[in-house]
């Protein structure tokens, strides 16, 4: 694929050189977009879209785009992320050509894209990658312990005085080296995810063309609100139960992380001081994780069942999305199951399980920016950028136009 | 917007009242920590500090199951008479703890410590 520098942007008069990338096609229909070639231009898809603008509608141009290879217009393309996958296309396209399928298919290209190192990246979002990730994440979870007892700071950590939340403390995974570890992980994922979307923003910005009509501050607040709400799932006629299923698993993360966060603060933190483990079941963080996990479990095997069910509407499920999808789940298990063991005592069944959780838990983070996972900050940029430039969705221009025929008499 | 409306409750009653909880929780008086007396110097214990603190019971049930239900003698000396040989005195420093955690182990109904 080219680099980051997407095409002049396509103007009347001016002449072009289409600088197509062979490979693409080939990786699309190899990706879930297999029906791509049955597009035949009509444009069903396009009308029927409820969440593009009709100024800059799709997928039609993006069916095309990626029949002809055009990657450097795809990658800077925010239809590519203001889709949903509601699959209201596929559901009416007369050629069974699955527009939403291939919409996901260049999705998982956009973000092998923008990674870096990006030769990961595309190793990554493949299934063997991930899977493979987990085995990495063990590798690197026993390495660093023996690293981390053969240098002593392990005894240097358990020599030193003062309070401590102790327990699950095992010699062997102590705090500190999980707290470096985990901490140095998510930085190179910001880091890594900030690149990603800088580049896309610029790119977005240099495709259109022209300035942005809205200032960015207020069109943050407007995506951060329909992101909270997830308002454009609703747009969907295809399937409305997404709209619940993404919820559940978008706010039990958000309790998990919550929780993670103040657990790792947990001995540092002046206000937090004296906190002996276990907690009861009634502790309010307790409680939070146990919600979070409980909505992140059900969210995740409502979304499975979904992709079991109703393969018309959900979409094609690729090993990728299978294998995100059972990484999250068991993520989720794996909690409950160390949670279960810690609180029987089970030894030493309690350690192993728990070191099943924390390298469950390291694949996720390592998948954060080279996996579907990706679209957390993709999916928001584009969102943004849409409010920016005044891209508004059919549905949402319609209930402009009648909440200013209500203000004007 | 009622689905809108729906989630924004959902959400409010779940976080309002775990925020309550967990500031109380932050708020909650708390009693110092025990001082305990110092184990006699060049003293090694059985397992790092962190895990006697919570593991040591499990340790003497274990040790219990084995010599008096399984009938093996012999090892190293990790009971209670161990224990007593670097932590002297049984006031300055297991009821100490026992006492702030609100246990009562019937250990010492027939040990003497």
């Amino acid at each position: 694929m080219p680099d980051g520098s997407p095409s002049e942007p396509p103007s009347g008069s001016r002449r072009q050189r289409l600088r197509p990338d062979r490979a693409l096609l080939a990786r699309v229909l190899d990706s879930g977009g297999e029906d791509l070639r049955k597009c035949m231009q009509c444009a069903t898809c396009s009308s029927v879209c409820e969440i593009l603008d009709g100024n800059a509608p799709g997928p039609r141009k993006e069916m095309l785009w990626a029949q002809w290879g055009l990657a450097d217009r795809l990658v800077s393309d925010p239809n590519l992320w203001l889709c949903h996958q509601c699959g209201d296309c596929t559901r009416r396209c007369p050629r069974g050509a699955r527009p939403s399928d291939v919409m996901a298919a260049l999705r998982r290209e956009c973000i092998a894209f923008y990674s870096f190192p990006r030769a990961f990246g595309r190793w990554a979002s493949g299934p063997t990658g991930a899977l493979l990730s987990v085995a990495i994440a063990v590798l690197v979870l026993l390495g660093s312990s023996v690293l981390w007892q053969s240098l002593g700071a392990a005894s240097i950590e358990l020599g030193l005085p003062g309070e401590r939340a102790v327990f699950p403390f095992w010699t062997r995974l102590p705090h500190w080296l999980l707290g470096g570890l985990f901490g140095a992980l998510l930085a190179f994922d910001v880091l890594v995810m900030i690149r990603g979307a800088k580049h896309l923003w610029l790119n977005m910005s240099a495709a259109e063309g022209k300035h942005g009509s809205h200032p960015v501050g207020p069109s943050l607040r407007v995506a951060a609100s329909r992101i909270l709400f997830h308002d454009d799932f609703a747009s969907c006629s295809a399937s409305q139960a997404r709209r619940t299923h993404h919820l559940l698993v978008v706010f039990g993360i958000v309790a998990l992380g919550l929780t993670s966060a103040w657990a790792f603060t947990a001995r540092w933190n002046p206000l937090l001081g004296g906190v002996v483990y276990p907690f009861s079941l009634w502790n309010p963080w307790k409680l939070m994780a146990n919600l979070g996990g409980v909505s992140l479990l059900l969210g995740t095997s409502l979304m499975m069942w979904e992709r079991w069910r109703r393969p018309q509407t959900a979409g094609v499920t690729r090993a990728s999305d299978l294998v995100l999808l059972g990484l999250l789940l068991l993520v989720g298990l794996s909690g409950f199951a160390s949670e279960g063991v810690h609180w029987l005592r089970i030894e030493p069944l309690r350690y192993a399980v728990y070191v099943c959780h924390l390298a469950l838990v390291f694949a996720l983070i390592l998948l954060l920016p080279y996996s579907k996972l990706a679209h957390v900050v993709y999916r928001t940029v584009a969102m943004v950028y849409a409010e920016h430039a005044g891209r508004r969705g059919f549905g949402r221009q319609q209930h402009d136009q009648a909440s200013q025929g209500k203000v004007q008499p | 917007m009622s689905r809108r409306r729906n989630i924004a409750l959902a959400l409010v009653a779940l976080a309002v009242p775990l925020l309550f909880a967990m500031v109380g929780f932050a708020a909650r008086p708390r009693r110092p920590t025990p001082w305990l007396e110092a184990a006699r110097v060049q003293s090694r214990c059985l397992l790092p500090r962190e895990r006697m603190r919570y593991e040591h019971m499990v340790h003497l049930k274990a040790l219990r199951d084995r010599v008096v239900r399984d009938g093996v003698r012999g090892g190293p000396p990790e009971g209670l008479s161990a224990c007593q040989s670097c932590h002297a005195r049984r006031a300055q420093f297991c009821d100490r703890c026992h006492a702030q955690a609100g246990v009562t182990p019937d250990c010492f109904a027939c040990h003497a410590y």
